[in-house]
């Protein structure tokens, strides 16, 4: 199952013009408000008719501009998780669940029993959509949309508006639906942590056309995307894992082939976790130090140097497979000589650890 | 105190011609305020206008143009006359048309009020799940509005229970036939030192509005605390 889309509208003096591909697991559009992400959505939703293009669905076409071939927003198959929830305000949570199958799509992606157990609706089926907190509205709409049989999901901000202790409770439920639903999922957000937390791939939009698209990773980590979204928040995102929690309140984490040392997280060990690592606070040297206070020190090698308009200069890092980068002032890298290619040691003064509540 | 049976039935016509003329215009009257809410076309402003003619119109005048489509030689009143042998005008149902038409700008005002706080967003939510557009007006539009389609149904009762302008111009005031309970206090206004029966009258019209009201405001509330809190 796969969704590809390359489609063009034009609203007033807003140009939407973007082509990508999305296959199972999470696929997040993610881009700043006024970026295009909800006409995109309400497009390949089938709520707005494309100027031109196509979308497709697996091998099924459901809008083609030429061969006027426009499926209608019901038939399109397409399950919808919607930032407000839109829970009917007048049925029971269980009404809610079996509305697609009482009154729509009929299908069997997966049970009710199935849903109720995985999303823990047990104990609020009877209730009305009136009584339920943010997350528990969330869970619901999830159930929903996915007992509409959907061969693609679309997740619009569904954590955005809920406060951290909610997004915390909902995430680990979108987690398993993307790890044991064989579906694209399309997450339109935009928030970095939560972005970085649940998707493989990114397609990153501004003013209506794509920035970026690829690993998430790899692309928040890239000094074009960094450009765009202020380089303040210039970072470098990456995996690592759970390898001890240490007596004296440390955890060890195993990343790219050494260690690195936090302050106690709440992870249990042998998870992976995604660190983010701000470019501002890493240090560069050409020799390791002896004695420093610093207890994360990476080994690696400069592989992009970009000069800046100002006195500072943008430097990348290869360690491990793993790309990390950092800023520091054109006299440093004039100071230090530093080449593509050279051996260098990055001291990291902090590390966050991108659970939602982290950072945004 | 017994009540005479020229009271009795002005009290029975009165609510049955009420009943009636809101079971006639409660589907039109959804399906207007529909229409007026939720679709663009050309000539919107125009059917609301039209809509709302009777409720600006002296009653009477409105009674007039009824007389003339609806009586043997108007135009309507001629064809039912042919094709069903039916007249309408000074008769019975004369005063459920009548009183339909009076009342409808009402009922369609209360509708056209729920259906423009019932958010779109849910019906575009169903139509992600799957469901078809008459589906969704049925599953989550309908139940949704409920609470105006009471308010609407009730002021539609009450208007109908209290025409006598287009009413009396229509069908005239035949005791027994056409004489509802406005007509009759009307007549009994006539007769000098007959303040008792058209007081007893007036009172009763009173009850029977009030406790339309009462009930309606039951229901509503009633319905509006299943939603939101248990």
């Amino acid at each position: 199952m796969s969704i590809a889309v390359n489609i063009e509208k034009t609203v007033g003096d807003f140009q939407l013009n973007t082509e990508f591909y999305a296959d199972i697991g999470i696929t997040a559009i993610f881009g700043p408000s006024g970026a295009g992400k909800s006409t995109l959505v309400n497009l390949i939703a089938g709520l707005v008719k494309p100027d031109s293009g196509y979308i497709k669905i697996l091998n099924e076409v459901i809008f083609e501009s030429q061969q006027k071939i426009n499926v209608p927003a019901n038939k399109r198959g397409i399950g919808f998780v919607f930032q407000d929830a839109r829970l009917f305000p007048h049925m029971k949570v269980e009404s809610n669940l079996k509305y697609s199958n009482r009154f729509g799509r009929k299908g069997h992606l997966s049970s009710f029993t199935e849903i109720v157990e995985v999303l823990n609706l047990a104990q609020i089926l009877h209730r009305l959509p009136g009584n339920l907190s943010g997350g528990e509205k969330q869970r619901v709409a999830i159930g929903r949309a996915l007992l509409s049989n959907p061969k693609i999901l679309i997740l619009d901000e569904p954590l955005t508006g809920l406060d951290e202790g909610l997004k915390a409770e909902v995430i680990p439920y979108l987690e398993f639906v993307r790890d044991n639903f064989k579906i694209p999922i399309l997450y339109i957000s935009h928030s970095q942590s939560e972005v970085v937390r649940l998707s493989d791939r990114i397609v990153v939009l501004e003013k209506g056309r794509i920035l970026e698209q690829g690993k998430t990773l790899q692309i928040l980590s890239s000094f074009s995307v960094a450009k765009k979204l202020g380089l303040r928040d210039l970072s470098s995102f990456v995996e690592a894992k759970v390898s001890k929690h240490a007596s004296d309140g440390i955890t060890e984490l195993d990343f790219a082939g050494s260690k690195l040392f936090l302050p106690k997280i709440d992870a249990i060990l042998g998870s992976k976790v995604y660190l983010r690592i701000l470019a501002k606070d890493i240090t560069l040297a050409i020799e390791k130090p002896k004695k420093i206070s610093a207890l994360n020190i990476l080994q690696g090698k400069v592989d992009e140097v970009i000069l800046g308009n100002g006195p500072g200069a943008i430097v990348g890092i290869e360690v491990g497979g793993h790309r990390l980068t950092t800023r520091i002032t054109q006299r440093s890298l004039n100071a230090m000589n530093l080449k593509h290619g050279q051996t260098c040691f990055a001291f990291l003064k902090t590390v966050s650890v991108a659970t939602s509540d982290v950072i945004t | 105190m017994e009540l005479s049976s020229q009271e009795i039935d002005a009290i029975l016509l009165s609510i049955k011609v009420s009943i009636w003329s809101v079971v006639f215009s409660l589907l039109p009257a959804i399906y207007i305020a529909y229409v007026l809410s939720r679709k663009k076309f050309w000539g919107r402003q125009a059917l609301n206008v039209i809509v709302h003619i009777p409720l600006i119109l002296p009653p009477v005048v409105t009674g007039y143009f009824l007389l003339l489509l609806f009586n043997r030689t108007g135009m309507i009143g001629r064809f039912l006359d042919t094709y069903f042998g039916v007249t309408v005008a000074f008769h019975w149902f004369g005063a459920v048309l009548a009183a339909a038409i009076m009342s409808f700008p009402l009922m369609v005002r209360a509708i056209r009020l729920g259906f423009e706080s019932v958010d779109s967003k849910l019906e575009v939510a169903a139509y992600s799940l799957g469901a078809n557009k008459f589906i969704i007006f049925l599953t989550i539009t309908l139940p949704l509005i409920i609470p105006a389609l009471i308010t609407g149904a009730v002021l539609g009762f009450a208007k109908s229970m209290g025409e006598f302008g287009a009413t009396i111009t229509f069908v005239s005031n035949i005791p027994g036939q056409t004489q509802t309970i406005p007509s009759a206090i009307f007549e009994f206004l006539q007769i000098p030192d007959n303040n008792f029966m058209t007081l007893r009258l007036v009172c009763l019209s009173l009850l029977i509005s009030i406790g339309a009201l009462y009930i309606s405001e039951v229901l509503a509330s009633r319905l509006s605390r299943r939603e939101h809190n248990e």
